[in-house]
Parts: C-alpha cells; structure tokens; sequence
C-alpha cells in the first residue's frame, strides 16, 4: 500500500511533464527537491511518464553530481573544491575536518545523520576557503527552494582551528562514526 | 503610440518613484557572493530594527555590481535624491548604518556616492575598483531589482528589440556582423555568422540555446549578470530570434545557481506578461518564447553538444560534430548556442548602433568584457573593461595586487582546460591573441591569480582531477588520460616522481588531443604549462623531493620550534589526530606518523610550530637516482 501511495505521489508530481520535451531535468529536480533524493521507486515513474526506458533515466540520475540516489543525511557539509579555496587552504580544511568525522567525501556517519559532499565552486571566492552547512530537516513539500535552502549557512574565510571546530560541533550533535 | 512606448512610460513612472522615493529605501544586495558574507543576517537585522525603532524605511533587494569584496552591500537611497553605496553592512553593522546614514552619512561603512554629491564621503566612480571600468553590460547590475522588469524597461531595456523586431532578418544580422561582436564563451566565433548559418537551415522549428552552465571553477561573470539583471539575457535572444527565425530557447543553467534559475524563470514570466515573449511580440511577426533548464552538476555540458545532450532527456555527453548544432543540435533541429554574456551583448547594440557599440576596445575585438578576479588578490570581484586592456593594470588597481605584495606566480585563465602562465605575463592585453600565443585561452572571463605561495604542481593536479572527475567517460584518450595524470602527478607529489614522468607526461598529452570534444582536447593544457613554464619546480619535485612552496603535504613536515617545546598546548587540543604529543617532562613534540600536514597548529600558534622540508637537502649532483626513480 506505502509503495503505491509513494509511487501515485511521483505521477501526480511529475503529471505536467511530457515526452520528448526536454523535461527529464525537470521531472527528476521535482522529484528530488520533494524527497530530498530520488528514491529508486520513482525512476520507472519517470520513466513512463516521458516514455523513456527506465536504464536511460537511471543513466542520467547516475551522469550527474547533484542528483541523489539515496536520503540526505540530516547535516551535511559541503565542502568547495575550487581553486580559489584550495589556494587558501581548502584542502587543508577536507584533510582535517575528515579526520574528526572518520569519514571522507561523499561518505557519511554510520547511522547516516551527518555527510560531507564535494561541492564545485559558486563564484563566492571573496570568502574562499569556505564550506557550507545544509540541513535537510522537514523539507518544504511544493514550496519553491530558496538560496537559502540550496547553500545552508556559508562558512567562509575558515581557518583549519575553525574548520576542525565546526567538524567537532556538527560530530557531537550528529552523533558518533 | 507603439506597444513598446506604452510599456515603457509606465515603467518610467515606477522608476522615477524608486529613484527618487517618498521615503528612504534600502536596497540589499542579495545574490550567491552577498549569501556566503552572510546578507540573510544583515537582512533580518535591518527588519527588526526598523520595526522596533519605527523607522519611516522600506527594504528592497538588489543585484550584486561587482563589488563582491564588499558584500553585504546596502544601497541607501533618501528622498533629496542622495543615494550612497554602503559594505560591508554586517547584522552588527546595522544600527551604525541606521543611526548615521538616514540623515547624514555613516562615514565607516560608505563605499561610495552613487546618486548626487556629499562632502563626506567619495564618489562611487572613483573608487579604486572602478577604474579602466566601462559599464555597458553591468549597467545595470546593482543598481536595478532585477525582479522588478519596470526597472529594466526604464533603463533602456527592450528598446533593442523594438527596433529589432522592425527590422528584416537580413538586417539584424547585418548590424550584428558590423559590431564585431563574437562569441564570448571561449572559441570567439562571430555571433553575426553563427545567427546566420542558422537562419539559413532548413529545418523548422528552429531553436535558441543559453550556455549559462559556467562550470570553470573560480569563475562567475555569467552569474552576475543572471543574477543581477536577468532581462538583458532575454533580451537579448528574443533579437536573435528576429534574426534567425528561431522559435523557442532554452536558458541552461547549472545546479549550483539556484539564485539565478529563481530570478530567470521570474523574469521570463514578466516579459511574457507585458508581451515581450510569446505571439506576436510587440505587435510584430515575431514569435518567441523560451524556459529555464536547470543543469544537475556535469562541467562537460558547458561543452555546447553535452550542452544540447543535456536539455534532451539524457546524459550531458558531447556528440561528434559535425553535423554542427547549426543543423542539428537540440532535437535533431537546427540551433545557435551562444554564451550567456554574447546574448547579452545584441540589446546594446541594436538600442544604440553599431559603431556606438565600436568604440570600446579595438578593431579586431570591439566592445567590452567582463572578468572575475578571483584567487590571491585583495579585492575579488568582477569588472568589465574594453578589450586589451592590460591585465595587470586591473590587478594592481582594481583588485588591490596581492595580499601581502608578494609576488604574482601565476595567472590561471579561462579555466581549467585553458592552461596557466606565469607572473610575468601579467601585462597581456586582454583580448584572445596574445593569450593564445603563449599557449593559453583567455577564455570565458574567469581569472584566478596565484601568488608564490602557491605550488604549482598541486593546482596541476587539481585541475587535471578537476578534468579526470568531470570527463564525461566517452572518449579513453581523455577518461584514461587524465586519470593518469593524476596517478603520475599524485605520486610526484607524493615525492616518488621519475625523470621519465616528464616523457609520459608528453605521451599522454600527446594522446588526449585525439579526445572527441574540447574536454579532452584541452586537458593537457595545464600540463604542457607546468613542463613549459615551472619545470624547474617539477623538477625540485621529481628530483629532490622537495616542495618550494611547501605545501604538497609528503614534502614536509610539522615540528615544534626548539625552546617553544612547553607552549603547544592549545596546538595539541586543536590536532585532530593527536599528533602533538608530550614527552615525559611536557615537552611537546609532532608525531611525524600521526601528523596530517593541516596546518592547523601553525594557524594557531604560528611562533611556536614550524613546516620545513620532509627530506634531507638535494644529493650532491651526479649521484644516481634511487632504484625505481
């Protein structure tokens, strides 16, 4: 019953979007800003809604950075990899805050509360090197994302003291690796 | 009266009303650089204390004008008609600005003068970071909301297109050859020719494409201009539409400009409320309509077939060209794909004239530029300049050189498949040629800047991962080539290079520039300028083991400066690997195995830790390398 009530919620979603059209960006940004990830259950939604074989659009789920597979983990860090931070000591900044996590990019704690993704850089290089702090707690259904939801709180102009600080502070409250 | 002097004088009406407002406005910068200095605080700090003080104010939001080095910016502007340019306006800086600057001016916080004259503070234009500045595209950014399309219309906009939609095809593409306007994305192909072989395609419909995915990293032109004043781009192709007959388009933006998909897909909606998209657009032929595709996160659909792979339903992958997107691009039907600040550039040209448009820059490359500055500089930010205009002028003036004065070693342009030169370089006019001879691509308008703090041999690195991580997989030369790269450079770093290395190196640069499309073609660019212009400090690298730099982290190591060994211990409460740790009588020392080389120790207590070399000096000369070196 849960799988048919999850799966009439993605076509009702998704119900504007047509074949051949140009809208499987579209049809999987909806999906995703919904759920906070695109769960598998939907992908042959999509796929039937925009007459398309399921392997294609899982093939573009899979061709993107930014499309998620699986649930966001409730505080993530988002890490810039530009060059501008990495000048400033932005890997520095991955290699300790990393090392208090017990986890790398893209990897999470075990019970999956806190994250740490690769970011490319959005131009805010004033305030380079920076992370940025997302929360993915009660996800505004049908409501339109704002910057604010997208980039979380900007951390920027960090030190590594500052970094392994913040590292620390989301550690204790997400709980242990 | 024509549709468009209707629209335009009642937008007059509300602009005149906004410049000169009945009570004093503030107008908040809010865009991606304004987020990361945190204009969210400023604002919520600003509606509480104009609403505990009552204060006769209203708050509005504006664009970013470049001066990201300043953000948050507040624009105050009083009913006398004074309006003045305020940043940093930090959530603390609130009630300083509220106390001084409603009737006089706050002194500490003011920027600039932009509107009329006071004796306390300077004129904007005159602001260091103005100079060798001709606005003409940035016209309008910051000083407009670009939410509002009143605005843009009393400033001029869409006057363009009315004059264009009055004109034949034949013309508009006439008066866009005789600008000498091309392509501003990277390649510098003429935007007249590339309107025209689409006016001459057969099939229909036709379709317009916007490459606003401006991946290269440090790099933010576009966004500025999608941000802060989203109608010129509209604009600007609804007259190549005139001009070729094309029915629809698509705006592709990246993920990463959630701001900028926000404000486009509104403004679109505006024009296509007061008739500038849609049927017969201003009482014309002209019919043209368009939408947002919002990118997912994949650098190589900046490249314009992935571009094109993208928007129909699949993977971002590039095609094998031809046929050129001209014939078949999105749908199999004929398409133009421009850069978004080539777009941006047609109303110019069409509100004014062609020669009006000539002179800025030079013959060959007329008009202006932008250009973010990014990197190891004062001031970061984005300017636009006529064309050859010298690239250290705007470092020394308007980005305020480096931070410390130390020297400029190198100059990364036009992204990461562009290749960098170093320092002394920094005189280039800019314009394509020159960087093109030493190698290099002007490129997009992103330019990072490297002082020698830098190791050179790590952003190689970083920007051959940067290709390897975003190669789209088609092609092995480019997959299986840069990926190697990073293998050899990694290990280089890691103070386990070879001689032979360098010959490899060739090998493969040699091999990728078979790639299918520019991502692969252009990988071996930062390559080819690390073993042309820094070999000496690959060499010390490869050779030595050793970073000049000192920044590869198995080039060097932490140790507590001697006679400091009992005063490292807020360093050894920061470590996060326990790495500094006590000898039996409390002296402090790093635990070279546990150390990670962050830094933050040094950060904290620079007097009390020190980096030097993690190896002994270079052996004497004629010395055989190590086995397997």
């Amino acid at each position: 019953m849960a799988e048919q009530a999850s799966r009439a919620r993605y076509r009702e979603l998704i119900k504007d979007f047509k074949p051949d059209s140009g809208h499987l960006l579209h049809a999987l940004h909806t999906i995703q800003h919904h759920f906070g990830y695109i769960p598998n259950d939907a992908v042959p939604v999509v796929a039937q809604q925009l007459g398309m074989q399921t392997a294609k659009v899982f093939g573009a789920i899979t061709f993107y950075a930014e499309f998620r597979t699986s649930p966001p983990p409730r505080t993530e860090i988002n890490w810039c990899s530009g060059p501008a931070c990495r000048l400033k000591g932005g890997d520095n900044i991955r290699r300790a805050m990393e090392s208090v996590l017990g986890f790398g990019v893209e990897g999470t704690t075990a019970d999956g509360t806190a994250g740490m993704h690769l970011q490319q850089c959005d131009g805010s290089c004033e305030y380079a090197p920076l992370v940025w702090v997302r929360s993915f707690t009660g996800h505004a259904d049908g409501a339109d994302a704002t910057l604010q939801d997208e980039r979380g709180v900007v951390h920027g102009l960090l030190t590594v003291p500052a970094a392994i600080e913040l590292a620390r502070v989301i550690k204790s409250r997400e709980g242990s690796a | 009266m024509t549709a468009y002097d209707v629209l335009r004088q009642q937008a007059n009406t509300a602009w005149q009303s906004y410049l000169r407002p009945q009570r004093t406005r503030l107008d908040v910068s809010v865009a991606t650089c304004s987020h990361a200095a945190g204009v969210y605080d400023t604002l919520a700090a600003l509606a509480d204390a104009v609403r505990t003080r009552n204060l006769p104010v209203d708050i509005a939001t504006t664009g970013c004008n470049g001066f990201c080095f300043l953000e948050p910016l507040v624009t105050v502007s009083r009913p006398d008609g004074l309006r003045v340019l305020y940043g940093p306006v930090h959530a603390e800086d609130v009630a300083d600005l509220l106390d001084q600057a409603l009737t006089g001016i706050c002194a500490r916080l003011a920027a600039g003068v932009v509107n009329g004259d006071s004796d306390r503070a300077a004129q904007l234009a005159d602001h260091p970071f103005m100079k060798h500045q001709v606005r003409r595209l940035m016209a309008n950014c910051g000083v407009i909301n670009p939410e509002d399309i009143d605005h843009y219309l009393a400033r001029g906009g869409y006057e363009g297109l009315a004059r264009a939609v009055a004109m034949t095809d034949e013309a508009v593409i006439q008066q866009t050859l005789a600008s000498g306007l091309w392509g501003r994305g990277g390649a510098a192909f003429p935007a007249g020719r590339k309107w025209d072989f689409l006016r001459g395609a057969r099939n229909k419909p036709k379709y317009l494409v916007c490459n606003a995915d401006e991946g290269d990293p440090g790099a933010f032109v576009n966004r500025i201009l999608l941000e802060s004043d989203p109608h010129l781009i509209i604009e600007g192709m609804a007259i190549a539409a005139q001009a070729t007959g094309a029915e629809y388009g698509y705006l592709y933006i990246r993920d990463e400009y959630p701001l900028a998909v926000e404000r486009c897909r509104h403004a679109i909606d505006q024009a296509r409320a007061k008739g500038l998209l849609g049927a017969n657009i201003l009482g014309s032929d002209l019919t043209y309509d368009m939408e947002v595709v919002r990118g997912a996160g994949a650098y190589v659909c900046g490249e314009e077939t992935g571009l094109l792979s993208s928007i129909e339903d699949s993977r971002g992958m590039p095609r094998i060209k031809p046929p050129f997107p001209a014939n078949a691009g999105v749908f199999g039907l004929p398409t133009n794909v421009n850069n978004v600040e080539t777009y941006a550039n047609a109303p110019m040209i069409f509100r004014e004239s062609a020669e009006w448009y000539r002179q800025y820059g030079t013959e060959k490359n007329p008009g202006t530029k932008m250009f973010s500055f990014t990197g190891d500089i004062t001031r970061v930010g984005c300017v636009e300049v006529p064309f050859a205009t010298k690239m250290g002028d705007l470092i020394r003036d308007n980005f305020g050189g480096t931070p410390d004065g130390r020297p400029v070693k190198a100059i990364q342009s036009g992204g990461p498949l562009a290749g960098i030169i170093p320092g002394k370089y920094i005189d280039l006019p800019l314009e394509p040629e020159p960087f093109r001879e030493q190698g290099v691509l002007m490129g997009g308008g992103g330019i990072i800047v490297c002082d020698d703090t830098t190791c050179i041999v790590d952003m190689v690195q970083y920007f051959e991962w940067f290709a390897e991580d975003e190669s789209c997989g088609r092609c092995t030369t480019c997959h299986g080539g840069t990926q190697r790269h990073v293998e050899i450079l990694r290990r280089i770093q890691e103070g386990k290079g070879r001689v032979s290395d360098i010959q490899l190196m060739e090998l493969i640069n040699d091999s990728l520039r078979w790639s299918n499309c520019f991502h692969g073609q252009g990988a071996p660019a930062a390559v080819q300028s690390l073993l042309r212009h820094f070999r000496d400090e690959l060499m010390t690298h490869i050779r030595d083991k050793r970073c000049p730099a000192q920044q590869c982290a198995a080039l060097i190591r932490y140790e507590v400066v001697r006679g400091r060994e009992h005063d490292a211990d807020p360093s050894a409460a920061i470590c996060p690997t326990n790495a500094i740790r006590q000898h039996d009588d409390g002296r402090y020392f790093v635990d070279d195995a546990r150390c990670i080389r962050c830094d933050a120790c040094r950060q904290l207590q620079p007097d009390v830790l020190a980096v030097t070399d993690a190896v002994a000096p270079p052996r004497p000369a004629g010395m055989p390398v190590a086995a397997g070196g």
